[in-house]
């Protein structure tokens, strides 16, 4: 099965910028399907980047954060070549990791 | 004589708003058949509005409320017929409209 | 009597030559576009007419740029380049329904077929090729469909339409016929095609900025932010004729394939750049 995230690690100047983008439904749980059935919430809890065994970025996401989200983020001490863990839970769960390489 | 009277004279009374609902009742029936066969008649030009007055018109009559329902199957009729009006009058206007024509 | 006869034969005749040479051909009225567009915005490079709105307006395409970085259909191709690589239920794959495999094809659809006399899409052809192999028809505006059409189109990029008409009556007519919808006015509002993407592309039409017609299929599918996911040209026909209050027609209907015929042979030359992502 393809992992849920890509991402792309840039550093320059000593600063690490990163771009995801993950595949996830973001379902509020507000919304009805075409039957008039609510689709049940189904949501990223956490959002969590870490590199070098310490959490650079953790992101509280919810129901209002929209469908296969994307983020860009910006860290400082991460140096080319170096790995990257990006993860995320979500309510009912579920999880998925993946790692990056800073280009 | 005036027991008779009376009586008849209270059954027509009620009669009469029985009656005036069926008419209503066939106004309604004939003017929606109407409003549907000029909207088939729009072909690919017909419009979603033509549809929802159809739809509010249907409900209305399904609820009992006649004088809703033919007011809304009047005006879907007017919009049918407002959209046969374009369909006819494009199928040479459009020429008008063509970049380089 | 036979001077009379001859006489209304040959005003006949001079009256129906004139009629006949008077409608332009389909590469007459495309050269009519081009040279059209091109005086309604003479900055704009020929091949960039594909990317819509962004050819002209600024600030939305530094954020269209900055999108691409990460596009978010990119998962939807992945999935449907998975899809068709999959077999069938009976082994085959849809490599056997497409002239070279299915890939790099996107830019010759839609094409008229002559012994069925009418326009096949690319969507039309997936589906098709699904039936022919023993499999239940995708839905045509969004979903399984989008994501194979994406992943299709991902292997023209770059590629210019390469759209014929053979000289044959009913491919002509089913261009005619294509033409004739798109300057039809329709729905309650009353606009046509051509009122937003002939009269007034890049102008504001409440919070949309309208595209010119050249070149608009060539970024089909596309990832609208509005549904948040892919879907085709035909979803945004029924969508355009609903804003106009017209009852949409069906996806995949003559009707919407005749006129993807008429507009994607308007954008013949240009490059395909589908999938892409729009507002």
């Amino acid at each position: 099965m393809a992992s849920s995230i890509r991402a792309r690690a840039v550093e320059s100047g000593g600063v690490v910028s990163i771009k995801a983008l993950v595949r996830h439904p973001m379902d509020s749980g507000f919304v009805k399907d075409s039957a008039g059935n609510i689709i049940p919430p189904h949501f990223i809890q956490k959002l969590t980047i870490s590199h070098d065994g310490k959490n650079v970025f953790v992101a509280d996401w919810g129901p209002a954060v929209s469908k296969d989200p994307f983020l860009e983020c910006r860290f400082e001490g991460g140096k080319k070549g170096d790995k990257l863990t990006i993860s995320w839970i979500d309510n009912k769960g579920e999880s998925d990791s993946t790692t990056a390489t800073i280009a | 004589m005036n027991k008779t009277l009376l009586s008849v004279s209270l059954s027509l009374s009620l009669l009469v708003p029985l009656c005036a609902q069926a008419g209503a009742k066939e106004d309604f029936e004939k003017t929606y058949s109407e409003a549907v066969s000029t909207n088939e008649n729009a072909g690919n030009f017909q419009w979603t509005t033509t549809f929802s007055t159809l739809k509010a018109a249907k409900s209305a009559a399904e609820s009992g409320d006649y004088e809703e329902a033919n007011a809304m199957a009047s005006k879907a009729l007017k919009l049918a017929e407002e959209s046969v009006v374009q369909r006819k009058e494009q199928a040479t206007a459009w020429k008008s409209a063509v970049i380089g024509g | 009597m036979l001077k009379t006869k001859i006489i209304s034969v040959a005003l006949g005749v001079a009256l129906v030559v004139p009629y006949v040479l008077a409608a332009p051909t389909p590469e007459e009225d495309r050269k009519a576009a081009v040279e059209y567009y091109k005086q309604m915005f003479p900055d704009v490079q020929i091949n960039d007419f594909v990317n819509g709105q962004y050819a002209l307006n600024e600030d939305r395409r530094k954020q269209w740029e900055s999108l691409q970085d990460f596009p978010p259909y990119e998962f939807a191709v992945a999935e449907g380049q998975e899809m068709f690589e999959t077999p069938f239920a009976n082994g085959k794959t849809y490599a056997s329904c497409f002239d070279n495999e299915g890939i790099g094809v996107r830019q010759n659809y839609p094409h008229f077929d002559q012994s069925r006399k009418e326009v096949i899409t690319l969507e039309l052809a997936i589906n098709e090729c699904r039936e022919a192999n023993g499999e239940k028809a995708l839905r045509y505006k969004k979903g399984d469909i989008a994501s194979i059409s994406a992943y299709m189109a991902s292997t023209s990029n770059g590629k210019a339409f390469n759209i014929t008409i053979p000289d044959d009556p009913e491919a002509q007519a089913a261009y005619q016929d294509g033409k004739e919808f798109y300057y039809s006015r329709r729905g309650q509002l009353n606009f046509s095609c051509a009122s937003c993407h002939v009269q007034n592309p890049g102008k504001w039409i409440r919070a949309d900025f309208l595209s010119p017609a050249l070149g608009q299929p060539a970024s089909f599918p596309v990832h609208r932010s509005k549904w948040g996911e892919l879907g085709t040209l035909h979803r945004r026909f029924a969508g355009c004729n609903n804003n106009v209050r017209a009852k949409p027609l069906p996806a995949q209907s003559e009707e919407y394939r005749n006129l993807e015929y008429f507009l994607t042979y308007m954008s013949n030359g240009l490059p395909v750049v589908g999938p892409s992502t729009r507002p």
